[in-house]
């Protein structure tokens, strides 16, 4: 999207704007991360007042966590091949490089460790559906605080990526009107 | 006894749960240490991306598969109780595995 309308900025009159379908899958990408976020959370509340009433709840969050996770994973990567390739320059070149420098490079690279824990919630819910024992307990809201936390923090860098983005075109914006 | 008792409740996390937690976290560090390896050896950079076009799509198919070879092995290895592990030690390894890849990937890119 940002690609094409530089494309458009600097006089082509042929580059389409396909935004709406590309858009779609840039928005569901945090979407999902944040929803399986919310589902983390959700089993972390399960597993701190762990009960037989609450099994069913804690197996079907870890399992959304982790089927939200892996859309958030397949939605980002398919825009990351994609689309992200050509904002990678108009980034570098804007006010905020070390958005794609640092940012963006350790995103995509910690993000497969947030999948494996999202993936390891479900064993944990299935093997320990009413983790009463102290170290069971542990394991089960130690993992679920990892995908949390992570999982924030990542939303957070994604933040910092589109925000440099946006600045990188308010400069280039800036430029044409002088 | 309860003492005992308790102490066995803890340990009972069970064969799959202690190997992949096991798994979470050493794959964990290899995803750091793959990172590491695609950025400074330029044969596997290389590598990575002619194995399916793009050298993250790559990385992330190793790592996944390493997370899932690794969690049935270590099950299958484990068998008999050999995975003795507690709850309270897998938790500490599984965040510990965690924090060592995220600070291995940051560490490198700082």
């Amino acid at each position: 999207m940002a690609y094409q309308l530089v494309h458009l900025l600097e006089g082509a009159t042929d580059a389409p704007v396909h935004a709406l379908p590309e858009e779609l899958i840039l928005l569901a990408h945090p979407t999902f991360g944040l929803l399986a976020v919310l589902a983390a959370l959700w089993v972390l509340v399960e597993a701190l007042n762990a009960n037989e009433a609450g099994a069913a709840r804690l197996k079907a969050a870890a399992v959304a966590a982790a089927t939200f996770m892996w859309l958030a994973y397949l939605f980002g990567g398919y825009w990351y091949i994609t689309e992200y390739q050509s904002d990678i320059a108009l980034i570098l070149e804007g006010p905020w490089p070390f958005a794609e420098t640092f940012f963006m490079k350790v995103k995509r690279h910690l993000f497969l460790s947030l999948l494996l824990l999202a993936t390891y919630l479900p064993v944990l819910a299935f093997a320990h559906p009413v983790p009463t024992a102290r170290g069971v307990r542990a394991l089960v809201v130690s993992t679920a605080g990892l995908v949390i936390a992570l999982g924030l923090a990542i939303e957070g860098v994604g933040a910092i990526i589109s925000t440099a983005e946006k600045l990188s075109l308010a400069a280039l914006l800036s430029l044409r009107a002088l | 006894m309860m003492r005992a008792m308790r102490s066995h409740q803890d340990n009972a996390v069970g064969r799959y749960v202690t190997a992949f937690g096991l798994s979470v976290a050493i794959t964990s560090v290899v995803n750091g240490a793959l990172l590491v390896l695609e950025e400074t050896s330029e044969a596997a950079f290389v590598w990575m991306t002619a194995a399916t076009g793009d050298h993250w799509i790559t990385q992330g198919l190793i790592i996944v598969g390493l997370f899932v070879v690794l969690g049935i092995g270590l099950a299958f290895a484990g068998r008999g109780r050999k995975l003795a592990i507690g709850g309270g030690t897998l938790a500490a390894i599984v965040v510990f595995g965690t924090a060592a890849g995220a600070l291995i990937i940051a560490g490198f890119y700082l």
